[in-house]
């Protein structure tokens, strides 16, 4: 077991490490490494979800590292959608140019997402918070134009002010405990209502919140996602706001502060908010990347609300929409990157009757967007059903009601967007366009087959995955 | 006191000249000179260590290559900035520094009383204790080096849209 957790983690630092030199052997080499690692890590998640129930803890320099439920559902979020972001990149990246130097970047991204959910104390923790952020400011900019360089320094600024807001309360936590590992300072915060715990909860409440991207921390996020290369707009949104943002709130917030009631309502309220006001924004744009930013920051709302509900099924739900989220999302930014990448516009106006020439990239997106919308059997339905079902269970009828009507408003403007891109009649401008290159098709065909799949099984994948993760953070059921 | 008092102003003055400063190679300098001083602040709190760290990992290491990078892109085009931003810094580090004394006086009395000096050695918290924070900086060595590589990377036209 430890083999696996130990290939998850290293795998891509040694890939990251080997790419400068393999990349000499061939035009294709730095392709192939990458493809291996990402399939590697994917595969040693994989074998790891067996025994999700059982939490695997082991030292290793120097430091302890476990994998529990809920670090393997994450793992297995960020090894899926890794993969396929890397399999996507062999036709899209040659676009930009430093092939290896972006293999390398992504694999260091990954790797440094992996350390995030893997470490047990909280210092561990930022350090690899900040080789995940540090590598994805570069790829951000890695069209080397100036709205990605532009957009990096944004998300650059935003973010040293929320890792500047998450050290300080590590140094008031570190102060007043003595300790930054997490079975130690859960004992140690449950001495009473400290004001100094407070002060740093809000902190951490800001910082993390602000890698999240929820309301109103979002400001760096409909700039950063729709500038970034795609594949990488798929990993920010997909993971990386996740597991920064989602993973280390859920984790502070549910498994080591004590007594959550007052973040719960914290998370609820700005829950509705990032739903609501990401949705409205959504529908009036006309770029189809910062449409999807701006959805994003919607569907984190509905993880936080989830999360916010505290109860069985709304932490069930929200963990679910983690997972579906990162698969529909990745999805549908991939799919905007492939009709990028064919057209060289983003704008939604140009578009129009992509279908005939795309068929590929249209259906994929119409999976994406049933399961963004929650259209059953697709599996943003059922995570968004648990959610409702556990604001039902709570007494929450308003916000079951909100999250019925903002998922019927997704609907309504991602069938907007299904229409403009790729119904209708077809733009002369595109009379002899392609479909997008093999890989690229590969990796959303895969994404897309994910979307039904997940949500034809979704029993088996809430047993075997998501419940193991809520256990962790609530306990037996 | 009086040395942290002037240590702590010399640091402000430092940071703000790092933000007015038009030409990177200063501004690298005045990073520089915050860090030593950091440092002295660090000595003077007997984190030995750290202060250590800071003088020789940011003051040297990273202003070195701070140094060389800018260096590098001397040559290359820069455009005039705008003004305003400058015009805030003042304004905003005066702010930052009046909330920070507020949160301090606040927050003092929760804070327990220092430790006594750390009884581990150096040697067992850099390859012992603390060897996942090396791991993490080697990354983030590595990352910096990556990105660099990518972003002074000329434009290639590698298969432009097929």
């Amino acid at each position: 077991m430890d083999a696996y957790v130990g290939s998850v983690l290293l795998l891509p630092l040694v890939g990251a490490l080997l790419t400068p030199w393999v990349s000499k052997l061939g035009r294709r080499a730095a392709d192939v490494l990458a493809g291996a690692v990402g399939l590697a890590v994917l595969a040693s998640c994989l074998a790891l979800v067996p025994a999700a129930g059982i939490t695997t803890a082991f030292r290793a320099f120097g430091t302890e590292f476990a994998v529990d439920g809920l670090s393997l559902l994450f793992l297995v979020v960020i090894s899926v959608i890794g993969f396929f972001c890397a399999v996507y990149s062999i036709d899209y990246i040659g676009h930009y140019g430093g092939r290896a130097k972006f293999y390398a970047l992504l694999m260091l991204l990954i790797f440094g997402l992996n350390g995030v959910v893997l470490v047990r104390d909280l210092f561990s923790l930022y350090v690899f918070l900040e080789v995940a952020s540090i590598s994805s400011y570069v790829l951000v900019a890695y069209n080397l134009e100036f709205d990605g360089i532009e957009s990096a320094l944004k998300y650059l600024l935003l973010s040293a002010v929320a890792t500047g807001m998450i050290v300080i309360g590590l140094s008031l936590i570190f102060a007043s405990t003595g300790t930054l590992a997490f079975g130690e300072l859960k004992a140690a915060l449950s001495g009473g209502d400290n004001p100094l715990f407070l002060f740093a909860a809000a902190l951490f409440l800001a910082g993390f919140g602000l890698k999240a991207a929820v309301v109103p921390f979002h400001a760096w996020l409909p700039d950063a996602h729709p500038s970034a290369p795609a594949p990488i707009s798929a990993m920010l949104s997909g993971v990386v706001i996740k597991v920064a943002g989602v993973y280390s709130l859920t984790r502070l917030f549910l498994g080591i502060y004590p007594a959550p009631a007052r973040v719960l309502k914290v998370f609820l309220v700005l829950g509705v908010a990032s739903m609501a006001a990401g949705a409205i924004v959504a529908y009036f744009q006309t770029d189809m990347k910062r449409m999807l930013a701006y959805s994003s920051i919607s569907q984190i709302g509905y993880i936080m609300i989830g999360l916010g509900l505290g109860n069985w099924l709304g932490v069930v739900g929200a963990l679910f929409h983690v997972l579906n989220h990162a698969l529909f999302k990745s999805l549908l930014f991939l799919n905007s990157g492939a009709v990028q990448f064919r057209t060289g516009t983003r704008d939604i106006r140009e578009m129009g009757g992509l279908e005939n020439r795309m068929p590929v990239t249209s259906v994929t997106s119409t999976f994406g967007t049933l399961s963004i919308a929650g259209i059953p059997p697709f599996n943003g339905f059922w995570s968004k059903l648990f959610i409702v079902l556990g604001a039902l269970a709570a007494k929450n009828y308003l916000v079951a009601v909100l999250t019925i009507s903002f998922s019927v408003f997704t609907l309504g403007y991602f069938l907007l967007l299904q229409r403009r891109v790729f119904f209708g009649n077809l733009n002369e401008r595109w009379r002899d366009l392609k479909e997008a290159p093999a890989a690229m098709s590969f990796a959303v065909i895969c994404l897309a087959a994910q979307c039904l799949l997940v949500g034809v099984f979704f029993n088996q994948v809430v047993r075997g995955l998501i419940e193991p993760a809520a256990r962790v953070l609530l306990g037996g059921n | 006191m009086t040395l942290l008092i002037g240590c702590l102003a010399l640091l402000v003055i430092s940071v703000v000249l790092l933000g007015v400063f038009r030409d990177l190679l200063y501004a690298a300098v005045a990073l520089a000179l915050a860090s030593v001083i950091l440092s002295i602040v660090l000595f003077h709190f007997g984190a030995n260590v750290a202060g250590a760290f800071e003088l020789s990992v940011c003051a040297g290491l990273i202003t070195v290559l701070f140094v060389s990078t800018v260096s590098l892109t001397k040559d290359s085009d820069q455009k005039d900035e705008a003004r305003l931003p400058a015009l805030f810094i003042l304004p905003a580090v005066a702010l930052f520094a009046g909330v920070a004394y507020f949160l301090v006086r606040w927050l003092a009395p929760s804070l327990p009383a220092p430790t006594a000096a750390q009884t581990v050695p150096f040697r067992e918290v850099f390859w012992g204790l603390r060897m996942t924070d090396v791991l993490g900086q080697i990354s983030l060595v590595l990352v910096g080096v990556f990105g660099l590589l990518a972003i002074l990377r000329a434009r290639s036209a590698e298969g432009h849209h097929d």
